[in-house]
């Protein structure tokens, strides 16, 4: 209930403010639409995120969740605000390069601005502990042996889990089924009871419910995970993470987008901020907006492909 | 032993104790509004635990997570609006009784049933958390989506009266769930090119719409015909003892049935009050009177969805899978202050886990108490003069519609079942049917179309797993033993049964 009203407030002393000359950015508070529901992961990112870019913007910081849809409905309410840099949208990847290449949507990668990549988080294949597969090498022979057998799970249809092993099975020219749930927890419960084999997510996933590792979705070896081989060193180029930045509506003007910047910069090297990522087990990945605008690009491309290979395209 | 004294005193702290009541009263009112649900009343509590200590950040939530389950049944009994769809099913008897001029008693039922339950499910989990977590786990897709089958006969139960329209009304129920994206493909279904309707209906908004605001537009054309509406003298009345004595079989069931529903993780409260007053319409010697204001009616559906609290915990607490939505909320919180559910909880923060154990138990107790207060409130608001009355309802609804997800289009959605649910009332159709085909279509959806994935979509395979027919079993016992009966009761009409 609080929330709504504070969104009102705000948006009233925006309709305020905007009727004046603007003055110097930021002037007002700044709404960042985080497109989930209050509590998820998503959302306690942006909150954590949210009072140190404040401090560094010189503003206050409003989150908005605007929830459905698997995100799309609050990425395209960032896109159509007004771009005067009052209004961000605090996007994960699946909003931002996914779900735009799965369906028509009212907005499309370009109707963005990307500002600053904030964390990014790899993903590891894992399997039960108790599982006779112990390496990469297990995996491919014992799937190859029974197709059509083992099942992989994923936390719904087009998100990472399920893009990277959709990826591996293609890579390694594996079949698998396809068991889609309703998130990660919920896709642990079946693997814990033994309905699916096999999932790929963060790290975190691994040691919160005590999985075992198979091979990293990565060019180099994680830290923490020293023993786990890359997909690389056995030879399949397939390279996942989670990540999640700071979008702007396309046409915030220059100046703002370099305040933008260099605010998030600093937001994300502030103690406060490093603290908190490292309780709730996220890596900061700082990307400026250059290189994070190529990334964006190229992640967008990267899995389209991923997504035809899969037979997942746009209809 | 050695856990639970330095956890009695991380609970017992001052601070604490304050978090635990503030938590548990702010759950009791926003359960009790109309349109502010369990998940509303913790985003709203959310920001502020992220400044507090680790306990009394997690006892202000579970506070807001027991009260606002409880309080969901205060506006179900008063207003005939459940509070939150938990309490869906308290409406069917909890207003009739109100009607009749018993809405004292009948919140008294209520609450002590809300209290059994809950205190009923904190046993639960101190003593088997981590044994019940292992069992939970095995408990499949294809389980789940003969539990959820059980669940649904629930709408024969609710719509004795026309058993045809109650059929139908789950039915656009269930078809209301399919709109939005595919669990299974992502696809968009039934958008009709609208992109609003791609994020689906929200449960919250069409709830409101149908209970609430059918209900304001029921009373503002009922008001020329009527004159006054009866305005109900409440507090509440605690049932006597030999009140109970023929009703602890009800309770007992219902709590069992609570805590069962609550372990299994992916379903939720207003499943289990659906369940248990089904079993309770077949089995209560009192079903006869049950939809006509009967307390076993009340008990069931009270003593479950409060049995479900501390049961979503077990999978949570035990293997950091949430059991229902509000519970995973509750789980991002815990990560947040430094405490990761899951299978190493127990060995990592033991002394929280009992001091969460504790907590849970005081403010069930708790709730007794401020029921009793709330109540009070509640009908004093309810004697304000009813446009005043009917309007605060009304933006209460809209103010908790658009707070659910922040999508201007859900206001839409809760004013269109409004009207829908006025002319569902005027042509006699039960509006329960409706919600209960929204609330488990997602769930029977996903779940069946996961069990056919498992078995390469073969149906029949489904009833080699034999835990699924033993609810199938039961789900046929529920929906034909009352034909069994009638007809019995036809064949011999001297001695025939009450029912």
């Amino acid at each position: 209930m609080l929330k709504p009203i504070i969104t009102c407030i705000a948006g009233a002393a925006t309709a305020l403010v905007a009727t004046q000359a603007m003055a110097e950015y930021p002037d007002h508070p700044v709404t960042m639409i985080v497109p989930f529901s209050a509590g998820g992961g998503t959302d306690s990112d942006a909150r954590g995120f949210q009072s140190f870019f404040g401090e560094t913007l010189g503003t206050t910081i409003v989150v908005k969740n605007v929830d459905g849809a698997a995100g799309t409905v609050g990425a395209a309410e960032a896109s159509r605000a007004k771009p005067d840099g009052y209004t961000l949208g605090f996007l994960p990847i699946g909003p931002a390069v996914i779900q735009p290449n799965l369906r028509d949507l009212p907005y499309s990668v370009d109707s963005f601005v990307p500002v600053c990549q904030i964390n990014a988080n790899p993903v590891v294949l894992m399997t039960s502990k108790d599982s006779p597969i112990n390496t990469i090498e297990d995996f491919k022979k014992t799937v190859a042996a029974a197709p059509d057998k083992y099942v992989y799970g994923s936390s719904g249809a087009g998100t990472i889990p399920h893009l990277a092993m959709a990826a591996t099975a293609v890579s390694m020219d594996l079949k698998m089924k396809h068991l889609p749930h309703k998130g990660t927890a919920d896709a642990m419960k079946s693997l814990v009871g033994g309905f699916i084999q096999f999932f790929a997510d963060t790290p975190v996933v691994v040691s919160r419910f005590d999985m075992k590792p198979l091979a990293a979705f990565t060019d180099k070896r994680i830290d923490g995970l020293g023993s786990v081989p890359t997909m690389k060193e056995k030879g399949y180029d397939l390279q996942f993470s989670v990540w999640r930045g700071l979008f702007a509506p396309k046409g915030t003007p220059e100046e703002v987008l370099t305040k933008l910047e260099s605010a998030c910069k600093k937001a994300t090297e502030t103690q406060g901020f490093k603290d908190f990522s490292a309780k709730v087990n996220n890596d900061i990945v700082y990307m400026g907006r250059k290189t994070f605008t190529d990334f964006v690009a190229a992640e967008f491309a990267k899995n389209a492909k991923i997504l035809e290979a899969a037979g997942m395209t746009k209809k | 032993m050695e856990n639970f004294l330095p956890g009695l005193a991380q609970v017992m702290d001052l601070g604490n104790v304050v978090a635990m009541f503030v938590g548990t009263l702010i759950g009791i009112i926003v359960g009790a509004l109309p349109g502010l649900g369990s998940v509303v009343g913790l985003t709203i509590c959310l920001p502020f635990t992220f400044s507090m200590d680790q306990m009394p950040a997690l006892s202000v939530l579970m506070g807001v997570y027991c009260g606002s389950v409880y309080g969901g049944s205060i506006s179900a009994i008063l207003i005939n609006t459940p509070g939150t769809p938990q309490s869906a099913a308290t409406c069917f008897d909890g207003f009739p009784m109100a009607e009749q001029g018993h809405a004292d008693k009948a919140l008294g039922w209520a609450t002590v049933a809300s209290v059994a339950g809950g205190l009923f499910s904190c046993v639960v989990l101190i003593l088997a958390a981590p044994q019940l977590a292992a069992i939970a786990v095995k408990f499949g897709p294809i389980e789940t989506f003969a539990l959820i089958c059980m669940a649904l006969t629930c709408i024969a139960s609710v719509s004795a009266d026309g058993l045809v329209k109650g059929l139908l009304g789950g039915i656009i129920g269930l078809f209301c769930a399919t709109v939005g994206s595919d669990p299974v493909t992502g696809d968009i279904r039934f958008d009709f090119g609208i992109f609003a309707l791609s994020s689906g209906l929200d449960l919250i908004a069409v709830v409101v719409g149908i209970f609430a605001l059918a209900e304001v537009f029921s009373r503002i054309a009922e008001c020329g015909r009527t004159g006054a509406p009866k305005v109900h003298d409440c507090g509440m009345r605690l049932p006597a003892w030999h009140e109970w004595r023929s009703r602890l079989g009800v309770l007992v069931k219902s709590c069992t049935i609570g805590a069962v529903v609550g372990i299994m993780p992916g379903t939720g409260a207003a499943t289990a009050s659906f369940i248990s007053y089904a079993e309770a319409k077949r089995s209560s010697p009192r079903r006869a009177g049950m939809g006509k204001g009967e307390p076993d009616g009340i008990i069931a559906s009270e003593a479950a969805n409060n049995a479900v609290t501390g049961g979503a915990l077990v999978p949570t607490l035990a293997l950091g899978i949430p059991g229902d939505a509000i519970t995973a909320v509750m789980m991002s919180t815990m990560i947040i202050h430094g405490i990761t559910p899951g299978v190493r909880l127990m060995a990592e923060n033991a002394v929280t886990v009992y001091a969460c154990f504790i907590a849970l138990i005081i403010i069930n107790l708790m709730l007794l108490p401020q029921g009793i207060a709330v109540a009070r409130l509640f009908a004093r608001i309810l004697k304000a003069p009813e446009p005043l009355l009917l309007s605060m309802v009304v933006v209460l609804c809209l103010l908790g519609t658009w707070g659910v997800r922040g999508n201007p289009f859900d206001l839409l959605v809760t004013l269109s079942f409004g009207v829908i649910g006025y002319f569902m009332r005027v042509f006699g159709f039960p509006a329960a049917p409706v919600v209960i085909g929204l609330v488990l279509g997602p769930q029977l959806e996903m779940s069946l179309r996961q069990g056919l994935i498992l078995t390469d979509n073969d149906f029949m395979a489904f009833f080699d797993y034999p835990l699924a027919v033993g609810l199938f079993v039961v789900t046929l016992l529920i929906l034909f033993l009352p034909l069994y009966r009638n007809l019995w009761a036809r064949r011999t009409p001297a001695s025939a049964p009450l029912g």
